[in-house]
């Protein structure tokens, strides 16, 4: 199961990126390409994942398993489709509400991005928890956890800005990004059941 | 004649000094901006703009003789001369991409009753050519605005303004701004000419950009022409309306009209005239760019 779940925190560090790195395409249309539309962006993303990462926490107290896992994972694809569908009408309509593009791209990002991205954020923790053996490993759990993670972070980014706007439409990109994360969700609740704990701390230290 | 032969003169002693002899650059300001680091440098006669250090010239953004302030340097600069056989007494010119202002200096000039209104993202560009290139706004005639272009088209088609001429002169050799590539950027700005008003492109002609370009701006407009000097390679610009274009034919009896005043900007009316084509000669199968798909610094 470990294995299943660093592949699980690798999709979602990429699917992050990917998701951040097109909201520069999103938002440029309407407020410009400038260093402030990309303030706006990492802004909201951060604020975003930071909040995950709280709310994410808290969840892993409660009973944590590997359903509850997939549906944070179904929740994000979820809240990810009003992005997919709407970025256009709903940057449009913020453009036509305010006029200073700082703002405007602030608003826009606030509306297009915090949801998923917080719910994005959740799955780090609750990856945390469901890895952790015992309290002596849980630091190295949580840095490898981590070290997957953002390394699907830096592909996504790569990938998205070097190959992916080349090979595919905009939309195309922010519909995989949906179907693959609503994929892995269904996938996770496939899981099979937390071994039990004595098992499980060998596995660590393998 | 004999003026012509004197131009001809020039232009050559010109080409001569370009020929690489010791060529001292000094650099007069640097500031950064938001966007790149802004350099005036003076060499062999000519103060430049440019937006990195090294010193080759297609990296200059604008560029003007010392001595002779009003004649044009660069090719493309001469190709944008050819809107004069499009116009006739334009009242409103847009000009997205201000850089130095040397072009929107010889529209004034040209037509001294237009209301020009410049955008340019960069401030600090925008204070470099009023510093070393003589652009000027005081008179209420001339606006700048220091904004993203596509946001100020946008929020020009809101407030419902319309131009007989639009110049796009927002890229430089570095880096395009891709959401000013796209179709429907295209659509937005065709949308703020005044009917039969003309959008003139300073745009490339190498690398595969070029035939997605100009597959854009086919699907956009139905029809473009290209004015571009056959001995040169790398600089075309786009002429294109929101009616049909005249025929290049009848544009013949424009030439003698600002001929002596483009002869002082070192401009060959006939030679910019003979460079305008009607021809299609890019892969019309190339993918047009849009909001979805415009890796244009990947294309380039």
């Amino acid at each position: 199961m470990n294995t299943l779940v660093l592949i699980c925190a690798f999709i979602m560090g990429f699917s992050i990126m990917t998701v951040e790195l097109l909201g520069g395409k999103i938002l440029s249309p309407y407020f410009g390409g400038s260093v402030y539309v990309w303030g706006s962006i990492i802004t909201v993303f951060m604020l975003a994942l930071s909040i995950g990462y709280l709310v994410g926490g808290k969840l892993s107290l409660k009973e944590p398993n590997t359903r509850k896992y997939g549906v944070i994972f179904l929740a994000a694809s979820f809240t990810t489709l009003p992005l997919d569908i709407w970025h256009s009408e709903l940057s449009d309509w913020v453009f036509m509400k305010i006029e200073d593009p700082r703002y405007g791209s602030l608003v826009s990002s606030i509306i297009l991005f915090l949801v998923p991205t917080t719910i994005m954020g959740m799955v780090a923790p609750y990856s945390v928890r469901l890895l952790v053996a015992n309290a002596e490993s849980s630091g190295q759990t949580a840095g490898f956890l981590y070290f997957v993670s953002t390394l699907g972070s830096a592909l996504g980014t790569i990938m998205t800005s070097f190959y992916l706007v080349l090979w595919f439409e905009l939309d195309s990109i922010l519909y995989g990004v949906t179907i693959v994360l609503a994929v892995v969700g269904v996938i996770a609740m496939l899981f099979p059941k937390p071994l039990p704990k004595a098992e499980k701390a060998e596995l660590t230290n393998e | 004649m004999n003026k012509f032969m004197l131009g001809l003169l020039t232009a050559t002693l010109i080409g001569l000094s370009f020929t690489p002899m010791d060529s001292k650059a000094n650099i007069v300001e640097e500031e950064r901006s938001l966007y790149q680091n802004v350099y005036i440098v003076k060499e062999v006669g000519l103060t430049c703009m440019r937006f990195r250090k090294k010193s080759r010239n297609d990296l200059s953004q604008s560029c003007t003789f010392d001595e002779r302030p009003k004649e044009l340097v660069f090719d493309y600069y001469k190709l944008a001369m050819g809107a004069t056989f499009f116009l006739e007494d334009p009242k409103d010119m847009l000009v997205v991409g201000l850089g130095g202002g040397v072009l929107v200096n010889r529209y004034k000039e040209l037509y001294p009753n237009a209301n020009i209104v410049s955008v340019e993202i960069d401030d600090v560009v925008a204070d470099m050519a009023k510093k070393y290139f003589g652009y000027t706004d005081n008179n209420k005639q001339y606006e700048t605005h220091v904004r993203d272009g596509r946001v100020f088209v946008k929020r020009a088609l809101r407030k419902d303004r319309r131009y007989d001429f639009i110049l796009l002169d927002a890229f430089n050799s570095d880096y395009i701004p891709e959401h000013m590539m796209t179709q429907e950027y295209l659509e937005e700005v065709k949308g703020l000419l005044k009917p039969g008003g003309i959008i003139m492109a300073n745009t490339f002609s190498s690398s595969a950009l070029f035939h997605h370009e100009s597959a854009t701006y086919q699907e956009v407009f139905g029809g473009l022409y290209q004015i571009h000097f056959k001995d040169e390679k790398t600089n075309r610009v786009i002429v294109v309306s929101n009616e049909p274009l005249p025929s290049i034919e009848s544009l013949k009896s424009k030439v003698g009209q600002y001929q002596d005043q483009l002869l002082e900007y070192g401009v060959d009316a006939t030679r910019v005239f003979d460079a305008i084509s009607d021809e299609i000669n890019w892969d019309t199968d190339a993918k047009v760019l849009t909001d979805q798909y415009s890796p244009a610094n990947l294309l380039k």
